[in-house]
């Protein structure tokens, strides 16, 4: 047998000893064990020390309270707390399992001072601490009550500063913080119970709401008015919701015209632009060097042309080939070439300047810059 | 004459026949050719007669209608109908009346055909001396049957070729008539016109009551009028030109279109004489100027049918004072002699032209802008400073955008343009006179392309491919103007009153933007046809917008 079964069989056999010891005394025994973390720690039952853990005690039957505290440093120490019930000549055996560290009772007592100290004077943490350490007797006799009591101290005391803060946002003109105090008011959250109030913040809310959306309908429309889609879309909208606008529902379908004729009209332009990059691309060709003029002429198509790149048609004296109907067409054909809006009332008015230009020009007494400035 | 008239007429013929076959034996037949029926009713009653002169036409209207009426037709019409049933002697056709209708109606219609429709006109319409005067004076002087002159329509017509519709009506008030100057413009180089162009020119007022300085300075209204060949095609013909093949008509033209074309696009002169008329004269000529519009087609013949021979046979026409000094003996084929044969005449206004200065300055004389351009030529070329043209067609020949680019780069030339309103008006000079020159350039090359495959052709095309919201676009604004201009010219009983050309204005607007979207389709489609060709025509357009566009941006820079 070696040494350690030796030791087991006597230790059994120890145990049984006491218990016999126990049994025959009408006596109970408690052995109380402690881990490595908690040997040394004190053992009190009932409040009354039993030296430090491990520690088979002897006592007699009925209720105890058991606490077994190990010292962390000067403030905190790790408690063990339990009651149990010891009955005649039946020994129990209680593992101790220390709690994380916390105050002992004379910083608890310090601590719980300070902050009911604060607490009074309104510091809503201290509240809630002050709370704790009554809920829990740090420092402090226990009680539910006055725990109770502190922790409503607190939530109050956060409800009227969360209200006064929303208050002073609702001062500010925010919106949303108006709906709160509005509801605030209603509930008595935070503040005095008080249905004027509730409807004075709801009233204000909806006069802000008024003004925000006016100068929002004011914006729109002027971006609206600039050509935006969107903002015209969003005009719309608002009228057909009476949004900082009286409702409208001819007017929202106003906008929403103004907002797809826009978007033909863009998509219009951008085409156009594209459409003149690709022609430009298209006739890169002929853009370099200068013979732009005598590739038509070299083409061979001119009807006529002469050296003076004037006259397409060597006829054209004694018969009429007017350009009409082709400038027609070239108006037709070029609107979308042409920067500036072009019809043949622009296009006449830019023949007419044309004709008499020269004359103004050079021959102000010329009957035809008289008749450009009679006409 | 009324019809009571007619029949006391009648009855006391037949008393006097009666009388004198009772007396004189005289047969009755001698009697009843004193009084001559051309054509009567079934009942035997006259409807038209002559005197025993053969002088004086009668006509019983009641009757007439009547006839008429019955046999579902109009009395013109019904005259036409039963003219083979009349007796006509004394009636037809005679030397006069066919040198007339040489200058007032179809040529290729026949001159007897020609002189029966007339005359039914004659006799059956209430306003034939207002819309047909040439021929109502022919067949008044012949027959004599209106006693009273006929108050006419104020405003006449004339269908003024524009170059944005093929339709142009504009109405000429007689009184806002001020003077008719007979045009020349001077010769050219083109062998067609190496003798120049004569035209007449109505100087029209822009008030019945403004000054004689304010009529002739009111060119933008004057209306010239000169015999020209219908072109039946898209792209002239020379052949066909020199030989005669096309139809020459009396077309009316805006006088500032003609400037532009004489003075500015091909630096040609343009001498304008004023014609010695009366008011009456004036008033006269200017309806039967538009009787010939209207109603003339005949023959263009370059050697002696053309410009000038025919406005001298109109002018022969119209006024007893011109065969006067000018006889018909010498007919002027080329324009330029027939001018200054004119010129020495009484009957025009010759010393107007004496001081070319002072013409300029009152309208009588419209020189060559040639020199101004040159003009503006250099100021621009100067103030450029790198002088980057050799010349004024060195100019116009370089690319637009190139032209642009170096104006917008030159940003010193650009600070002038701002600040110098003559510098700027030099720079619009030439690139107007390159929109006129390059518009020219456009048109050919349209031309060429639609001659190339022929409107029938692309019309047709275009229908296959189209929407038919697009074709019918494409076919109004497009084809539409060209088919009207190239479609034989509608030829007129006269001149036509406002209800009638009303009736048949059809003119639809292709301004409209949403026209404007679906033409826009057109270039596709037709570049479908031949990428190639269209090629040609889009540069060229996309060219005379950018010269366009040159333009506008300068005349921007003069209003920043």
């Amino acid at each position: 047998m070696s040494v350690k079964e030796l030791l087991k069989k006597c230790s059994i056999t120890l145990i049984f000893s006491l218990f016999a010891i126990s049994y025959a005394s009408a006596e109970s025994v408690l052995r109380v064990k402690c881990k490595d973390s908690a040997s040394d720690a004190a053992v009190f039952i009932n409040g009354k020390s039993y030296g430090k853990c491990p520690a088979d005690i002897f006592l007699d039957a009925g209720e105890i309270s058991l606490r077994v505290v190990k010292t962390v440093d000067a403030e905190r120490e790790r408690v063990f707390e339990t009651t149990l019930m010891l009955r005649d000549n039946r020994p129990e055996i209680v593992n101790v399992v220390l709690a994380p560290a916390q105050l002992n009772q004379k910083a608890a007592k310090v601590q719980a001072q300070e902050a009911l100290q604060k607490a009074k004077e309104g510091d809503i943490a201290a509240m809630q601490q002050v709370s704790d350490f009554y809920e829990k007797g740090l420092g402090l006799v226990k009680s539910a009550e006055n725990a109770e009591y502190w922790s409503r101290q607190a939530i109050d005391k956060q409800d009227e500063n969360a209200a006064r803060a929303i208050l002073a946002r609702a001062e500010a003109g925010d919106i949303d913080a108006m709906a709160q105090l509005a509801t605030l008011y209603e509930q008595g959250q935070g503040v005095e119970r008080s249905e004027a109030e509730a409807q004075f913040w709801q009233q204000k809310r909806e006069q802000a709401i008024t003004v925000l959306e006016n100068q929002e309908t004011s914006r729109v429309l002027a971006l609206a008015k600039k050509g935006d889609i969107a903002a015209m879309q969003q005009m719309a909208e608002f009228y057909r919701e009476g949004k900082g606008i009286d409702k409208s529902s001819e007017k929202a379908a106003e906008w929403e015209a103004k907002a797809a004729e826009e978007k033909v009209q863009q998509a219009l332009a951008k085409a156009n632009q594209k459409r003149k990059q690709e022609v430009e691309a298209e006739l890169w060709g002929y853009q370099s060097g200068k013979a732009y003029l005598s590739g038509f002429i070299a083409a061979g198509k001119m009807v006529g042309m002469d050296a003076k790149a004037g006259d397409t048609s060597a006829a054209s004296s004694i018969v009429t080939f007017s350009p009409t109907v082709l400038v027609v067409t070239a108006v037709g054909l070029a609107t979308d070439l042409v920067s500036a809006p072009f019809n043949a009332t622009t296009h006449r008015q830019l023949q007419n300047e044309l004709n008499a230009r020269a004359a103004v020009w050079d021959k102000p007494n010329s009957m035809v810059a008289k008749a450009y400035a009679q006409q | 004459m009324p019809y009571i008239y007619v029949k006391a007429r009648l009855l006391i013929a037949f008393s006097l026949v009666a009388l004198l076959s009772a007396a004189c034996s005289i047969s009755p037949q001698i009697a009843q050719e004193q009084l001559y029926i051309i054509l009567s009713a079934e009942n035997g009653m006259p409807i038209i007669q002559f005197d025993s002169n053969l002088s004086t036409l009668s006509v019983d209207r009641q009757i007439l209608i009547k006839m008429a009426a019955a046999a579902d037709l109009n009395a013109e019409q019904w005259l036409l109908k039963n003219f083979d049933k009349a007796d006509l002697k004394g009636l037809s056709e005679d030397a006069g009346f066919e040198k007339l209708a040489d200058i007032v109606s179809d040529n290729d219609l026949d001159a007897k055909d020609v002189y029966w429709s007339v005359l039914a006109r004659y006799i059956s319409k209430a306003d034939f001396a207002c819309k047909e005067p040439l021929y109502y004076q022919y067949f008044q002087a012949r027959y004599n049957l209106y006693e009273k002159e006929v108050s006419c329509e104020t405003a006449i017509p004339f269908n003024v070729l524009s170059r944005y519709s093929a339709n142009n009506i504009v109405y000429v008030d007689p009184k806002r008539l001020r003077d008719i100057h007979v045009v020349f413009a001077s010769k050219d180089d083109n062998m067609m016109s190496k003798f120049g162009h004569i035209s007449l020119r109505l100087v029209i007022c822009p008030q019945e009551n403004s000054t004689d300085a304010e009529c002739d300075a009111n060119l933008y209204q004057h209306i010239v009028l000169g015999y020209m060949a219908h072109v039946d095609d898209i792209k002239i013909n020379r052949l066909k030109g020199l030989f005669g093949d096309y139809k020459a008509y009396l077309y009316a033209n805006s006088f500032m279109d003609v400037y532009q074309k004489y003075t500015i696009s091909e630096f040609r002169n343009i001498s304008s004489m004023p014609l010695k008329l009366s008011q009456q004269e004036r008033e006269g000529m200017l309806r039967s100027l538009a009787e010939i519009h209207w109603g003339f087609a005949g023959d263009y013949k370059f050697t002696h049918r053309n410009c000038s021979s025919l406005m001298q046979l109109a002018l022969s026409a119209m006024w007893p004072n011109f065969s006067d000094e000018l006889s018909l003996q010498t007919l002027y084929w080329r324009p330029d002699s027939f001018f200054q044969a004119l010129q020495a005449t009484a009957i025009a206004t010759s010393s107007a032209l004496t001081d070319l200065e002072l013409a300029e300055e009152g309208g009588f004389y419209f020189a060559s802008t040639e020199a101004i351009y040159n003009k503006a030529f250099d100021v621009v070329n100067e103030a450029m400073q790198d002088h980057r043209y050799s010349s004024l067609s060195d100019y116009l020949s370089t690319n637009p955008i190139l032209r642009d680019n170096a104006v917008q780069e030159n940003t010193s030339y650009i600070a002038r343009l701002q600040s110098d309103a003559y510098l700027l008006e030099a720079q619009l000079l030439l690139e107007e006179l390159s929109l006129v020159k390059f518009e020219s350039i456009m048109n050919a090359e349209m031309g060429y392309f639609f001659s190339k495959y022929g409107v029938a052709e692309i019309e047709a095309h275009m229908y296959q491919s189209m929407s038919s919201e697009s074709y019918v676009a494409f076919s109004e604004c497009v084809l539409g103007p060209l088919r009207e201009r190239i479609k034989p010219i509608k030829r007129r009983d006269g001149i036509p009153d406002s209800l009638e050309l009303a009736s048949e204005s059809t003119r639809k607007s292709c301004q409209a933007e949403d026209k404007a979207k679906l033409l826009k389709q057109v270039n596709l489609y037709l570049e479908s046809l031949d990428p190639e060709a269209w090629a040609d025509v889009k540069t060229a357009v996309y060219y005379w917008a950018e010269i366009i566009n040159n333009i506008n941006s300068y005349k921007e820079l003069g209003n920043k």
